[in-house]
This record gives C-alpha cells, structure tokens and sequence, in this order.
C-alpha cells in the first residue's frame, strides 16, 4: 500500500509557525491534497501547535514539538508529540459555537476548528513508558 | 522577498478602510491588533476590513476582531467584512462567525451601510 510519512520539529515559539506552512505544502507534493485541505490542515496544525506553545510549554522557546505525518490508505494522520505538562484539548471541545457567540472574548475557538475540521483527535498523555504526550489528529481524505 | 503580512489603511470621511495582505496567524496577529488599538486611540470606530488579498487566517487572527468588537460597537461603530476569499469565509461560517458581522461585496457596499447607519448591535 501506497504510504508516505514525513516529519518536522519545531521550537515552541510563534514564529515557527511558517514552518507548518511549509511542511502541509510540502506534504502535498507527495500527496493528492486538494487547495482547501491544504489551507484546513495547517489551520488544524497550527491550533494544536499553538495550544501546546501557550498551555504545555507556558512559551518557552527551549522547548520543541515533533510533527509526524502519515499517509496510509485514505488517511492522514498527525502525530503531535510535546514534552511539557499534560493538556487535553479535548478537555475544552465541548464549547459550542452558541457559547463562543454568548461570550465574545478572545480566544477558545483554535480547537472547536480543530474539531471542525479534524475526523479524530486522540490524546495520549505521557507516562513511564512514553516521555511524550501524543496529540493524533487523524484526517480522512475523500 | 516576500512578506508574510501586510496591512494598508486609507480613510473615507470618518470610515478606516484596511487592506490586509497574507497570512494573519499567531505570528502575525500583533500587528494588526497594533493598527486597530491606534485606529481606536482615535475614536475611530467604523472599520472596513478588506479581505480580498488575505489567504489565510486562524483562529488568533480572529481573536482580534472578537477583542475589540465590544467597544467598537459600543461607540456607535462596527466592524464591515468586504471582498472575503471563499476559504476565509468557511472558516468564519465553521464558527458562526459570519452570523456576528456583515460580510459585503465591497467597499462601496459597506460604506453605503455606514452612511445608513446600518450597524450590528453586541450580542
């Protein structure tokens, strides 16, 4: 079966982010990504990201994240790795558009779009066996 | 070289028109926060946000709009949408965004809402 994986470590600061850019364009040299698959999977990458950067990693710019994408069959898949505490974003998901419109203030929307425009968000905090936490952000391409 | 983001500004009688050029992520939303805080130092408050040449925002981007919404419209302003790219939009409408603000065509359009006074109230 046709797979491909490819991965990119960035440092947790904000202006990494036009590597995400970069890595999704990249990605869809090797893979039948449409122009708006692009454009939704670097918003998704750059929420979770972002989440990690501001919630786990408190902005230390010392601290790095891992991206691995993996293209197997109709699915892409995003392993999000971080060291920092562990922070469920899945926590937060429950936020419904109705709300956010209730209390408009800033921020609190990055992983309603994540969830939007994600199929499956798994969350594996670290532990003994894995020093990492596991953000997987699987994606299904038509 | 390229830049990554870009805001331009020009007036019409008391309405500030900005053209945003780019990408308006994390990295870059400070900017635009910046220019909208002077705008407001200036007791200006009815803004034309002209998309037409913005290719990407995230939810920071956004987050700027929704930061300052409130006083804007508590100052007999609002904040006018025109020239939306199709993928911006799907994100304003993934958030039910498009049912806070008016999206409108053009320039023209969001200013003939001003001149009529047609401004959304906060929710």
């Amino acid at each position: 079966m046709f797979e491909v994986k490819k991965s990119l470590i960035i440092y947790s600061k904000i202006s990494e982010l036009d590597q995400i850019h970069n890595f999704v364009k990249d990605l869809s040299q090797s893979i039948p990504l449409k122009d708006n698959h692009i454009y939704y999977l670097t918003l998704a990458l750059e929420e979770a990201c972002v989440n990690i950067m501001k919630h786990s990693y408190h902005n230390d710019p010392t601290k790095t994240i891992s991206i691995e994408a993996t293209f197997k069959g109709n699915e892409l898949t995003f392993k999000i790795e971080d060291n920092g505490p562990s922070f469920d974003p899945r926590s937060i998901s429950a936020t419904e558009v109705k709300e956010i419109q209730k209390n408009i203030k800033k921020g609190g929307w990055g992983i309603l779009l994540i969830s939007r425009i994600i199929d499956k968000i798994d969350y594996k905090p670290k532990n003994q066996s894995t020093p990492y936490n596991q953000l997987i952000l699987t994606k299904i391409l038509e | 070289m390229d830049v990554k983001f870009k805001v331009e500004s020009e007036r019409y009688e008391d309405i500030e028109i900005f053209k945003l050029y780019g990408i308006l992520d994390a990295h870059t939303a400070p900017t635009l926060e910046k220019e909208l805080n002077q705008t407001l130092a200036k007791n200006a408050y009815k803004i034309i946000i002209n998309l037409k040449n913005l290719e990407y925002i995230s939810s920071a981007g956004l987050g700027v709009f929704m930061e300052f919404i409130e006083e804007i419209r508590n100052n007999n302003g609002d904040i006018k949408f025109v020239e939306m790219d199709e993928k911006v939009l799907s994100i304003f409408e993934l958030l039910g965004f498009h049912l806070i603000f008016d999206i409108l065509p053009s320039n023209n359009e969001a200013i003939i809402y001003f001149k009529n006074n047609n401004l959304r109230r906060n929710v």
